[in-house]
């Protein structure tokens, strides 16, 4: 318990960290908001009235205090560009990307437990060998250039989807979901290869254990102690992985968007970038890195819920 | 025995990979078969052949004339990304992991909280605000890099900052940072370098994806990651030229996480 609360405590000091900070390199940095949200061909008069409308005249942190309160109650501002409230340009297209990066994570923890045990089972065999050479190349391809192979292969020489051809849920679910799924494999793909990696070495390395030994002295069979003993304890650096990856498949989800021409949340932070769209930028920024931090969280405890001996290592390696 | 010779063989494999790529990217920089830029309307998405080895582009380029230079910028730009990414890192490290105190604890405080932070999301923040271009990739991505550098010559330091020999220099009279430097920082790099060869790969792919997404290298530069959102447009007409300049990352990428791994190990 004390191990949680520390954690949470910790967790709430980084999101108020990385928000101060994004805040604070979005308020200094690009000059005056007030003049980059009217163009420069403006009065002088005008400038000043919409400078105290906007409330540029008061304290930094008066300002910062009030951003932040705004933003968990979820109002992220007015956009410059398209003067509508940023909250309901993105939260309109966030379920896309957490839909995109949940359904990538499921594939990927469906797929790799499976082919990473097996990997391990038939070590040094013909399959093992072609496991991990196929393991390595995959790991090398970035995601986007997947999906453009994927594009290639099932949407133009297969024709099984219309590249490009995206379909709304509200539409037709069903030509929703078949052309989602090929994104979300993409994303998926060299993530499989990562913890296929991790999941056989550790359970290769697990398998040599004195109390493994011990299991099959007292006359379990393989296949018991595999899955009452070895997995259980080679899937915590699994576990560790895939924290980290379920944020990547956020950011992922945001390149792949492009590939496969989905109206998500990346279409609106590069187009905010390229006009200079500051609060949304901002918006999707900090909303990403919450999303991530959360998730991290999440996998701490996850983690100490598996393994209790985490928190004292824990505990002494931070001494 | 049987598992030695497995890892000397990635590392064979990964250097003949990376020779290869190298020469390529050398080959680059002084000799192209065409001019990259040079438009042919004759030989309009030409098939590869003898003349043109991986065929041409829809104006006509000569597609290895265009990977060579793209391959060259990602190259450059993955370097500089790196160098300045291990630099800071092994400085920020090294002095923390050294000296320890509360110097120590607010360096890594920061460092927990950028760390927290995807990579590719900060080099986003550079980039909206001060604008695209390669220079502030190289920026961006440099900065973003900087913690898990400095966080593993952090724990190397502080693993041999206790040991027999570093007291007995310093009761020798060597000055702390000689010990830094000469004593300590050789034993840290084999650790150090196949995290410089992971950084160098992730710098090649948050690059190339930033390219990608036109937020990269900003035309009449060319990078691999650029040329592929190109090549997307004509994945029909021309697949040949999306599916060499992926490959070209692949291969690059490859290389260096096998001559990594067979480091690591070996």
């Amino acid at each position: 318990m004390k191990y949680v609360l520390k954690k949470l405590v910790t967790m709430l000091i980084t999101l108020l960290c990385i928000s101060f900070l994004v805040y604070l390199a979005f308020d200094i940095i690009p000059g005056d908001a007030a003049l980059s949200a009217l163009g420069t061909d403006v009065t002088p008069e005008r400038l000043a009235a919409v400078r105290e409308e906007m409330g540029l005249n008061r304290p930094f942190i008066e300002r910062y205090a009030d951003w932040l309160i705004n933003f968990i109650r979820g109002d992220f501002g007015i956009s410059y560009k398209y003067r509508v409230p940023v909250s309901e340009m993105i939260m309109s297209k966030l379920p896309v990307n957490v839909m995109m990066a949940v359904t990538a994570f499921i594939i990927m923890a469906a797929v790799s437990v499976p082919i990473g045990i097996y990997s391990a089972k038939h070590k040094g065999k013909g399959i093992d060998r072609f496991i991990i050479i196929l393991n390595q190349i995959m790991m090398s391809v970035p995601h986007f250039f997947m999906g453009i192979l994927i594009t290639y292969i099932f949407g133009l020489v297969l024709k099984i989807f219309t590249p490009g051809g995206f379909v709304s849920y509200d539409k037709d679910p069903g030509g929703f979901i078949l052309y989602m799924i090929f994104p979300c494999i993409a994303i998926a793909l060299p993530k499989i290869a990562m913890s296929v990696k991790l999941l056989r070495g550790s359970c290769i390395e697990e398998a040599g254990k004195d109390y493994v030994r011990t299991a099959y002295s007292r006359g379990n069979n393989t296949s018991k102690v595999l899955y009452h003993h070895v997995l259980r304890n080679a899937m915590l650096p699994v576990i560790t992985l895939w924290g980290m990856t379920l944020a990547d498949m956020m950011v992922g989800s945001i390149v792949i968007e492009q590939v496969f021409n989905i109206p998500g949340i990346g279409r609106i932070l590069l187009t905010s970038i390229s006009y200079r769209d500051y609060p949304v930028v901002e918006a999707v920024i900090v909303l990403i890195a919450f999303v991530v931090i959360v998730t991290n969280f999440c996998v701490d405890i996850i983690y100490q819920l598996v393994d209790p001996r985490i928190t004292m290592q824990k505990e002494t390696l931070n001494k | 025995m049987q598992t030695k010779k497995k890892h000397s063989l990635n590392l064979i494999i990964g250097l003949i990979i990376t020779c290869i790529m190298l020469f390529l990217i050398i080959l680059g920089f002084f000799y192209t078969p065409y001019d990259p830029t040079k438009m042919d309307s004759s030989a309009k998405f030409a098939a590869p052949s003898i003349k043109h080895l991986m065929g041409c582009d829809n104006f006509g380029r000569d597609i290895f004339s265009r990977v060579l230079k793209g391959m060259g910028n990602t190259f450059v730009i993955a370097l500089a990304t790196v160098v300045i990414g291990v630099v800071s890192g092994v400085l920020i490290g090294a002095v923390t992991g050294y000296f320890g105190g509360w110097l120590d604890e607010v360096v890594m405080r920061i460092n927990d909280v950028v760390f927290a932070f995807p990579s590719i999301l900060l080099a986003l923040v550079f980039i909206s605000l001060f604008g695209t271009g390669k220079y502030n990739v190289v920026l961006a991505l440099g900065i973003a890099f900087i913690p898990s550098f400095a966080r593993i010559v952090r724990g190397e330091f502080i693993k041999y900052r206790e040991m027999d020999y570093v007291k007995s220099a310093r009761l020798a009279g060597v000055s702390h940072l000689r010990i830094i430097f000469v004593h300590i920082l050789p034993n840290t790099m084999t650790v150090l370098l196949s995290s410089i060869m992971i950084g160098f790969n992730n710098a090649v792919l948050a690059e190339a994806g930033m390219s990608y997404l036109g937020i990269g290298v900003q035309p009449p530069d060319a990078s691999l990651g650029s040329m592929l959102s190109e090549a997307q447009g004509y994945l029909f007409s021309a697949p040949g030229y999306a599916v060499f300049t992926g490959l070209m990352i692949i291969l690059l990428v490859l290389g260096f996480s096998l001559l990594a791994d067979g480091l690591k190990k070996g």
